[in-house]
């Protein structure tokens, strides 16, 4: 896990999404613990508020629960709940960058539409 | 019992009677326990100052000040559990490492003697040396340490990393935010590096001409101001606004930074004429909410 501090995006956010990506490539699996605060905190190098911060953000997104007193526990359907939040905000994001910088070079829908295409195409084959 | 570790009731601090410079200016602040917080501002803003009438080595002209709901001044139980690191204010005469230690050991009870020693070893100080015989830097890591190591319940730093190297300063506060995991308390650490500190705080205060500008959380300030970009004419019809706090206009485009987050309504706004909006990092907003100087001040230097 990588926290790029020169980042915009605050620590804690960069925290929740790199535990996210952790599940989503199943180094954490649904049903079992997530990293604790004091782990996060050390071994980033950060505070534990803003560790617990991060935690926190998962908790509200649904991803993480507290199973009866003990650690914070991926929840089951976390992977679903990832994929979902991310299809709209962060796909949703890019795409209307995307659009945003075709415009501003003139690209049309067909020609975007074409290339989106051909990179989709690129990657099932590779 | 409290739950403040530190409370300052407009305390003034006027250094020469009589003169209208006042070092802190009816100053009023009250530190959560157990955070680890970065006390932030220009040269002269004082900072020192607050230190020193924290820890009693000056008394206030006017105000009141506690520390742990004690008066500070003559209190030697509270002295045992606030410990003050600045490297002006040393141990007299010119010891060995290992007398100074042995000082510290005997002034404070929860001092972890083991522990001020392996951080020598780590840092590589030799006990046997004597303190003017250390080099800047591993003089005022030495302080460091055995501030540490004291384990107050209120620890200052003042500046405690001034003339280290980058290797051993990333490697002290890798040990100040361990320590402070494994044993929270209250610290309040000033630096003029704060683009390094930042990382390891949980709240700052922000101090400029004697008094408090803000005292907040990390990830509230990120959220103080944003910066927008475009070009002149796009900036025009913002420039009215009361949230902007400064424009800086040349030949590749103009540029504002205005008060919210870069979620916020106005950033929103801003946006939507076809503005750039980016976030602006504690450090700069430091900067920006206490500088008055203009761009073209500087531009006058060179004509």
């Amino acid at each position: 896990m990588r926290i790029d501090f020169s980042q915009v995006t605050p620590i804690y956010i960069q925290i929740a999404d790199a535990i996210e990506d952790d599940i989503l490539l199943g180094k954490l699996k649904e049903g079992e613990k997530c990293y604790s605060q004091v782990v996060l905190a050390k071994e980033l190098n950060i505070n534990p508020a803003t560790a617990a911060k991060g935690i926190r953000l998962l908790v509200e997104r649904g991803v993480l629960e507290k199973v009866r007193g003990q650690a914070m526990t991926v929840k089951v359907g976390a992977m679903k709940e990832i994929k979902e939040r991310k299809v709209e905000e962060i796909l949703g994001e890019i795409i209307e960058r995307l659009v945003d910088e075709a415009t501003k070079l003139g690209i049309g829908e067909d020609a975007l539409v074409e290339r989106v295409k051909e990179a989709v195409k690129r990657k099932s084959e590779s | 019992m409290n739950e403040y570790a530190m409370e300052a009731e407009n305390v003034t601090v006027q250094y020469v009677k009589g003169k209208r410079v006042k070092a802190l200016d009816e100053f009023s602040l009250k530190l959560h326990k157990e955070q680890l917080i970065g006390l932030i501002g220009a040269n002269g803003s004082g900072k020192t100052t607050f230190f020193k009438v924290c820890s009693g080595a000056i008394a206030a002209t006017t105000g009141k000040i506690s520390v742990l709901d004690e008066k500070v001044n003559f209190n030697l139980a509270m002295q045992e559990e606030l410990a003050f690191c600045n490297p002006e204010l040393p141990i007299k005469g010119n010891l060995p490492v290992r007398k100074v230690l042995e000082l510290y050991a005997g002034m404070y009870p929860h001092f972890d003697v083991a522990f001020a020693n392996k951080l020598l070893d780590l840092f590589g100080v030799s006990g046997k040396k004597r303190i003017q015989e250390l080099s800047l830097g591993n003089r005022a890591i030495t302080y460091f340490i055995f501030t540490l190591a004291t384990r107050a319940k209120v620890t200052l730093l003042d500046e405690p990393f001034n003339g280290i190297d980058f290797e051993k300063r990333k490697l002290a506060y890798e040990v100040l935010l361990r320590d402070y995991i494994e044993n929270p308390r209250t610290i309040l650490i000033s630096s003029h590096n704060l683009a390094e500190l930042k990382p390891i705080l949980s709240e700052m205060v922000l101090i400029h001409e004697g008094k408090v500008i803000f005292y907040e959380e990390m990830d509230t300030i990120r959220e103080m101001l944003f910066r927008a970009d475009g070009d002149k004419e796009q900036a025009e019809a913002f420039l009215n606004r009361e949230e902007i706090i400064t424009v800086n206009s040349g030949e590749l485009g103009t540029y504002f930074i205005g008060r919210g987050s870069v979620n916020g309504e106005f950033a929103k706004e801003v946006k939507k004429a076809g503005m750039k909006i980016s976030a602006v990092e504690p450090e700069d907003v430091c900067v920006y909410l206490t500088s008055k100087r203009k761009e073209s001040e500087l531009e006058c230097l060179w004509k």
